[in-house]
């Protein structure tokens, strides 16, 4: 096994013959000279000795009367050398070792972890003020200064660590659990009112005064329990009313209306096969295109794919390579049949019937029109349901429900 | 009668020949390697014949391919299938 002395130093490979070869062996052995890979051939022996062995070993030669033939050289010392010989690769060598080690005094990327509320852009916007960007000298980032600067402009961190890692500057921080958490203000004194236009079926009252009985209708906004309780002297005036946050149990019988519009006609992507490849090398804000052959598509679709940023044992430059492929396609235009046309109003009925049923509203009464419309067909349905709710005063927005199923279906 | 005597007197002591001796020390691994120690030098290398120089014998191995892997003062390390190891 070659010793690391004999990898860089160098070793080489001879080739001796003569009369007795045996004899230079045994010389060289005592010499102190270690022979390697020993191969008999037809007129000779070939070994393996190191390069500083070279010249004991052609003293050595010229006593036995052998003749020496070097037939290889290996080594880094000797792959440094024979590399120095050609001047520009030597140049660029020391070059590209320099800017190696200049990119290292650099700080290319700045990350960012822990932020949920804060968004990135404006940690970035920050940190810019404050002089820290990508390009910055590593010895101009204090990282203590950057910290405090971090806590005292932002209240809502509690703690963050700025660190520098190769040409990587993280920062990780943590923000307040209490804005993580949105704390809903709740009022002392609210009424129910109803979402919709319909009529009560069932009233049962927790907390507040009901203004509707069982069998009363009611029209959307109208107030159904009232949060102000009257409290009432002994000769039977209002002395006062206390607000209370009203809940109740309501059942309302209600229509809900949806409408479902299908285009008739939709398009379809037939792909053709043709592709355009480029490659876009991204350095800092400056982007260059490469690409084998321009073909141009009437219509295509681009996918990007963002192959990786150039980091390597923490050596990020800010490079990215990103790969574009067009693809063409044609497009061809077709038109639903009426059964397809059944099928797809069929789903989104049964879909709408499942997440009603789901949210537990008992539905009593389905009245289903499809009509047509120039190039659409339009589904309505008009579902009588009965729908309990209570506590929260909210009027629903989603009485209307319009699903617009064109060529994405 | 000299050798004979000597040869009695390591018996005796149980003392390693080879260090006493100065005899060959060859260690075989199956067919295919050979580590030999404690000879004097080569007298002739092929890929059919090595014979060694030990001290009042001559080590012949005789086989098929045989190379030298590495060879100093010390030791050696033949390889190559080995057919017949014999003293002259």
């Amino acid at each position: 096994m070659m010793s690391p002395k004999s990898v860089f130093y160098g070793t080489v490979r001879v080739f001796i013959e003569g009369r007795d070869p045996e004899r230079l062996l045994n010389l060289c052995a005592r010499n102190g000279i270690a022979l390697r890979k020993l191969k008999s051939e037809e007129k000779g022996i070939s070994f393996t000795i190191d390069l500083s062995d070279l010249e004991v070993l052609k003293t050595l030669s010229t006593k036995t009367d052998c003749q020496i033939d070097v037939m290889e050289r290996k080594g880094i010392n000797i792959l440094i050398k024979r590399f120095l010989k050609r001047k520009v690769f030597a140049v660029c060598m020391v070059l590209a070792f320099l800017s190696w080690g200049l990119s290292y005094q650099c700080i290319w990327d700045i990350r960012i972890l822990g932020n949920q509320i804060l968004t990135k852009e404006s940690l970035e916007e920050f940190l810019k003020e404050q002089g820290i960007h990508r390009g910055i000298m590593t010895n101009k980032v204090y990282t203590e200064k950057l910290e405090k600067s971090l806590r005292d402009s932002f209240e809502n961190i509690t703690w963050v660590n700025v660190r520098q890692d190769g040409m990587l500057l993280w920062i990780n921080l943590k923000e307040k659990e209490e804005d993580l958490i949105a704390v809903e203000k709740k009022e002392d004194c609210t009424d129910l009112i109803s979402p919709y236009d319909g009529t009560i079926v069932s009233i049962l009252t927790r907390a507040g005064i009901p203004k509707v009985t069982k069998g009363q209708e009611v029209t959307k906004g109208s107030v159904l329990v009232e949060g102000k309780v009257p409290v009432f002297q002994e000769d039977g005036q209002i002395k006062e009313l206390h607000g209370v946050r009203a809940d109740a149990d309501i059942v309302i019988e209600h229509v809900i209306p949806y409408c479902v519009v299908l285009a008739k006609n939709y398009v379809t992507r037939d792909y053709t096969g043709r592709e355009n490849k480029k490659w876009i090398l991204s350095f800092g804000n400056q982007t260059h295109r490469f690409l084998l052959r321009e073909l141009s598509f009437h219509k295509q679709d681009i996918i990007t794919i963002n192959q990786n940023d150039f980091g390597f044992l923490n050596w990020n430059l800010p490079m990215k390579m990103e790969t574009q492929v067009s693809r063409e396609y044609q497009e061809t235009l077709h038109r639903y049949t009426q059964d397809e046309t059944k099928r797809i109003f069929l789903e989104k009925f049964h879909a709408i019937i499942r997440s009603l049923q789901e949210k537990g509203v008992q539905i009593l009464q389905k009245n289903v029109k499809i009509e047509t419309y120039g190039d659409y067909w339009e589904m309505h349905i008009d579902l009588t349901v009965q729908e309990r709710f209570g506590q929260e005063a909210q009027v629903a927005d989603d009485i209307w429900e319009t699903m617009y199923l064109e060529e994405t279906e | 009668m000299r050798q004979l005597k000597k040869e009695i007197l390591v018996n005796t002591l149980k003392v390693p020949m080879d260090v006493c001796m100065g005899a060959i020390r060859v260690t075989i691994i199956g067919n295919c390697e050979a580590r030999i120690e404690n000879y004097k030098g080569i007298l002739a290398y092929s890929e059919e014949e090595i014979k060694l120089q030990g001290k009042g014998n001559i080590l012949q191995i005789k086989g098929k391919g045989l190379a030298l892997l590495y060879y100093t003062a010390i030791d050696m390390k033949i390889s190559g299938e080995i057919l017949e190891v014999s003293y002259l």
